[in-house]
């Protein structure tokens, strides 16, 4: 536990030392949220609707996306960078023969306090919105709302790892991840507004939708269950496919040591 | 004044490095042009779906893409590479050379795109030549806004980059341009989308030369008798960035030093 705790401080260090970094990583996700914000309230002044979603419903829906892709930024994305990384300049070793395992050691290290600074805000404006919202919301769908989102920031975590993994077998994943996750921010638009072989795709192929639309639906009881069962099952599934991948891959893999 | 020679072997090594990852010329298609302009044309001919806008699918869909490459063309990334020079010793070695680091700067980046623009933008602007309606304003004024546009993108870039002698991270309020600008700009909708008050309101801000102007123009959805105004809108705001650029700079290399071997 001890260790544990030694690795969060850390990440916290890390994040107050460089202060700069910290403050620009906090301007640049304020921006991002005000200029999204801005952009869909400039909207509203000319369409009712988003698709299927007023207003504050959209609201709900952006500050979902933004919260999936905050709180993965905070737990996982440079520990998920620091593992493509390490399998490049083989290093990969080194975290395999650490005492914890490679991804306690990884993820642990990685905590990435500089985002963790604007996750207050957007849990606000989240809450916010679920509070306008709250005639069409019950305690049931709520926690489900939870834990989606909690699924679908592992979600983004083992699809990246699945995607690094094949750098394991020498493909450039990093152009590849680089694609996922351009494709990752239409998740940010409405849905509904997109033909309906798109929302297919986009939902169950590559489940951009997944961070955003999905457990925005199961707030509004707009869900069908298969699409909810789903959401909570793809990590698993991805978790099982990346560890495939993975063992594969490191059966040939050499690294460096010394 | 800038040699031949320098601009011949500056634009043989941007062309060579842009080939050289065939790989990665293919995934920064479809990752920074093609599934952005498809994304936002399918959002917002989705959003206007049942509104009555004035404007068609086709209308619109030509709208995006102009706008969209416009903004690309004219959006870079040297506010970091500035900002990168400023903080280690290059700047110094750039302002050794014959040629003023701000010429530099500007051909290095306009020749880095020379690929994209020949090798990119080249379908869509066949797929513009199908659906739109032409080309129906005179040529050298489609040249002017472009030019104006290119100017402010590369003036907004200068400005930010120079922030560098003063602070010690500028990737944040690069960011913040980039967000704000791709908002402001007139890059996902056009404004013609929005309230007449509003409309009026985004005309004061000298954003909308990035995309929205020159785009609207190209599209012919604006109005040819509005023109001279608009130019001298234009031409106003880059004179006024060119000269905040320049004062930025200015101040800056006061109190910058630098060393080398």
């Amino acid at each position: 536990m001890h260790i544990y705790l030694e690795w969060l401080r850390y990440g916290i260090r890390k994040g107050t030392r460089f202060r700069a970094n910290t403050v620009a990583w906090m301007l640049a996700d304020i921006a991002l949220y005000g200029s999204v914000l801005s952009m869909y309230f400039l909207l509203g002044l000319a369409f009712d609707q988003f698709g299927s979603y007023d207003q504050d419903e959209i609201g709900l829906y952006i500050s979902t996306y933004f919260l999936v892709n905050n709180l993965f930024a905070v737990l996982f994305s440079e520990a998920v960078s620091q593992y493509y990384e390490k399998i490049l300049d083989g290093t990969y070793l080194y975290g395999v023969l650490a005492p914890h395992g490679m991804f306690i050691s990884v993820f642990l290290s990685n905590f990435n306090f500089p985002a963790l600074v604007s996750t207050p805000l957007l849990l606000l404006i989240n809450g916010f919105y679920v509070v306008q919202l709250s005639s069409q919301v019950t305690v049931l769908r709520l926690c489900l709302y939870a834990a989606t989102i909690l699924s679908s920031v592992l979600t983004l975590t083992f699809l990246f790892l699945l995607i690094f993994s094949l750098a394991f077998l020498g493909l450039r994943s990093g152009l590849l991840g680089g694609l996922i996750s351009q494709c990752f921010s239409l998740a940010e638009k409405p849905d509904t507004v997109f033909p309906k072989f798109a929302r297919y795709i986009f939902t169950y192929v590559l489940p951009a939708f997944m961070i955003s639309a999905v457990p925005t639906r199961i707030l509004l009881s707009r869900n069908n269950w298969g699409e909810a069962l789903y959401c909570l099952l793809l990590p698993w599934i991805l978790f099982l496919l990346f560890n495939k991948v993975e063992a594969v891959g490191l059966k040939t893999y050499n690294g460096v040591g010394g | 004044m800038v040699s031949k020679r320098y601009i011949a072997s500056s634009l043989r090594y941007h062309m060579a490095m842009f080939l050289r990852y065939r790989l990665k010329v293919v995934t920064s298609f479809f990752s920074e042009i093609l599934f952005p302009i498809a994304v936002n044309i399918l959002f917002v001919v989705g959003l206007t779906d049942d509104a009555s806008t004035g404007l068609t699918p086709a209308d619109l869909v030509q709208y995006v893409i102009t706008a969209n490459l416009i903004f690309m063309f004219s959006m870079s990334d040297l506010d970091c590479v500035v900002a990168k020079d400023i903080k280690s010793y290059q700047l110094i070695y750039k302002m050794e050379a014959p040629v003023s680091p701000w010429l530099q700067y500007v051909l290095s980046d306009l020749f880095s795109k020379l690929g994209n623009l020949l090798l990119f933008y080249v379908p869509f602007f066949l797929i513009m030549a199908v659906l739109g309606n032409g080309v129906t304003a005179p040529l050298p004024l489609i040249a002017v806004f472009l030019w104006i546009s290119v100017v402010l993108g590369y003036c907004i870039s200068f400005i930010i980059g120079s922030l560098a002698f003063w602070l010690t991270e500028v990737w944040g309020v690069a960011a913040i341009k980039n967000l704000v600008l791709s908002v402001f700009s007139g890059t996902i909708f056009p404004f013609s989308l929005l309230p007449n008050a509003v409309q009026n309101l985004m005309n004061c801000l000298p954003f909308q030369y990035i995309s929205y102007i020159p785009a609207s123009i190209l599209s012919g959805t604006v109005d040819l008798r509005d023109a001279p105004t608009l130019l001298l809108g234009g031409v106003f705001w880059s004179a006024l960035f060119l000269l905040v650029a320049a004062l930025i700079w200015r101040c800056g290399l006061r109190k910058y030093e630098g060393a080398g071997t």
